[in-house]
Order: structure tokens, then sequence, then C-alpha cells
């Protein structure tokens, strides 16, 4: 990832006020990552599936924490129980920032299916998401989404496209 | 063989101001039923109590936080377990109560019943404060000292099958949240609900949202 976009998403969830980060390692999000566990400003923690991240996440928030979830899309299915018997039905706020696996130009033909049944899982759960491929939106986008969750108790996701400035 | 309730009835003593996540149906039944209180989080699916303590655990690590927590669900996200020895949270309290089965929906047995040992699990992920508890005596000498101690303190609690006829006074999810949080806000002296924020009177319009 460019520095550039590094830089942007970090920002980005430091405008948004959010200070507790869980995350699952992910290629796309290396270069985030890293420079995370060397911000003060974040308490960060990896786990090793979505589905724990998400309840983790959860249980911050409940203790006054602004969390995210950070993971590649694949993850979202594996989340996908804590989140409909977890954080829909109890209300449970917490901002998702996933990459696009098997999005258009991905080279890696296990993700392709992934790619089909993504967009239409989030929608299916009603998990509002914003696509982004440039940084300077992706910096925006993190804190209106946030915004958005907070206010809602829901959801949100910020999708982080193939194609753009990674 | 003890049961889960005369277990639960030997931590009441001991809970304090500490915040509980249950996991569902009996385990939150008889619990609720015991300790009616706002600082009951109840009902959480399969794999779910336990790592969300965690999560508040880390949140407020000055705060009591006990995970009431079964078998056959830490078994289905056993990955909870190494998330907690590496966070090593000082203030969580993991109780498993292991009735070796999937009672709630019939009583088929679960892995434990078989050898699978939780407890072994545990120290083997890190938390090296782990205990077996088979009676109401040695599980009430472990929640004492898991509540006054520095942990993370993990418990399986060896209990018979079976729950106790108690009055089912459950709440809908999202109220429970609200009571819950309600109280952490009033007695942590932290806002936690931002809508309210968006709502109320410091609410301040999104600029972003507003150009467009």
């Amino acid at each position: 990832m460019k520095a550039e976009t590094t830089r942007a998403i970090v920002e980005g969830l430091k405008d948004a006020g959010i200070n507790f980060v869980v995350y699952m390692p992910d290629s796309f999000f290396f270069e985030v990552i890293c420079a995370i566990q060397e911000d003060p400003a974040f308490e960060s923690i990896s786990v090793p599936n979505e589905s724990v991240g998400m309840c983790l996440c959860a249980g911050a928030w409940l203790g006054g924490k602004q969390p995210v979830m950070i993971m590649e899309n694949t993850g979202l299915f594996v989340a996908m129980n804590a989140i409909t018997r977890f954080h829909q039905p109890f209300g449970i706020p917490v901002l998702m920032l996933i990459s696009y696996r098997g999005d258009a130009g991905d080279g890696w033909w296990m993700v392709t299916d992934i790619g089909h049944a993504f967009e239409p899982t989030l929608k299916g759960l009603g998990v509002t998401y914003e696509l982004v491929d440039e940084p300077e939106r992706a910096r925006k986008a993190i804190r209106l989404m946030q915004t958005s969750a907070s206010v809602s108790e829901e959801l949100q996701a910020v999708v982080f496209r193939k194609e753009g400035a990674w | 063989m003890v049961t889960r309730y005369e277990m639960l009835e030997r931590l009441v003593p001991h809970i304090g101001d500490a915040l509980v996540l249950t996991n569902l149906k009996g385990t939150a039944h008889e619990w609720h039923h015991l300790h009616p209180e706002d600082s009951n989080l109840l009902y959480l699916g399969l794999g779910m109590p336990t790592p969300a303590a965690l999560g508040l655990a880390m949140a407020l690590p000055h705060r009591r936080v006990v995970s009431l927590d079964g078998d056959g669900s830490i078994l289905l996200d056993m990955a909870a377990i190494p998330t907690v020895g590496q966070a090593k949270p000082r203030n969580l309290t993991v109780v498993i109560f292991d009735n070796e089965s999937y009672e709630s929906n019939g009583a088929l047995p679960t892995v434990t019943s078989s050898g699978t040992d939780l407890t072994g699990v545990a120290r083997a992920c890190g938390i090296d404060k782990a205990c077996t508890a088979s009676s109401a005596e040695e599980f009430e000498a472990a929640v004492r000292t898991a509540l006054t101690t520095d942990g993370p303190h993990f418990i399986t609690a060896k209990v018979a099958k079976g729950t106790r006829k108690v009055p089912i006074t459950m709440t809908y999810g999202k109220y429970n949240k609200y009571v819950f949080v309600k109280h952490i806000e009033k007695t942590e002296g932290i806002q936690i609900l931002r809508s309210i924020t968006a709502t109320g009177k410091d609410y301040t319009p999104n600029k972003d949202y507003f150009s467009g």
C-alpha cells in the first residue's frame, strides 16, 4: 500500500475518534496495521478470527471505546454468526474496514466467488457501506461512517476496492 | 454432582460491582434470578460471551468483568481462549460451566464428555490462573480468589446437567443493552451512547453531510 493511502486511513481513524483497533492480519492492510501498532493514539489487538474480533469490538464499545474491526472481506462470512446474533439484535455499533478481495482486477482465482457474494451479503445483512478507491475519499468515508454507526447503533463498513491508489 | 445453580449461588456474595456477561438460556435465567442487576448483559450467543467480556475488560481495565460461559459455547469458538491469553487482562474472570452437553437443545454430548480439558487448553494458551472446580466449595474458593486478585482467571466449573426452574424474566436484547450501558455510564462517569449527543442540546450539524 502506498504511504499516502496508509496515512489517509490512519488519519481518518483519528478524525473519527477511533481509539480501539481489532484486526485480523491481512495483506491489504499490512502497512496500516503496522502504523497503528506504533501509534499511541490507538490500543490495538490482533485476533485469530473475525468473529472473535467483532465480539471483542462489541465489548469494547460497551465499555466506552470507539472500536474498529479491520479485515478482509472473507472475514465477514466468518463473523456473520456474531453479527446476526449479537451486534444486530443488541444494537452494537462497530465500524468495519474491509478489503474487497475478488473485486474486478483481483488476479487470484480463489477469491472470485467471495467477490460475487460479498456485496449481496452486506446488503442482505443490512450493513450500510461505502466503496472507496482513493485515499482522500477513504479518510472522509471513515469519519462519516463512524458518525453514522454511533448515531444509528448499527454496523457500518468502509470497503476498499482493488482498483485505486493501493 | 453440583448444579450450575448451586455454583451461581456461591458466586453472588463475591460479585460486587463486577460487570457480568452471560451465555444464553439456562445460565442467563438462573443468574438473572439470583442477581437481577443492571450490571448484567444476558443471553449472548454461542461463542460470544468470552470475547465480548475480553473487549469490555480491556476498555475498563480497573473494573472487574466476568464471563459466565458454557462448554458448548466456548467450543464453538475456542479462538477466544488464546486471545484472552494474549491480552492477559488482569480484571477478567472467565467461568465455563461444563455440563458436557448441549443441554439447551436436548443434551447431546459436547467433546468435553470425551476428555477435552478446557482448563488444560486455557493453561496451554497462556492463562496461568486456570483451574477446575468440581464442588460448590471449590467453586466459591476459585471465584473468591478470582475476584480479589489479578487475572486473567479461567475457571472450568464441572456441573451436572439440568436447569433450575426459575421465573423467566428475560428482556429484549436492545433494552438489556441500554440498561447495561446506562449502568456503566453512571458508575464510570463516561458517555457511551453518542446518539444522545447527536440529538440533544450538544448536537452540531455534520458539516460534511450538509456540504454534500
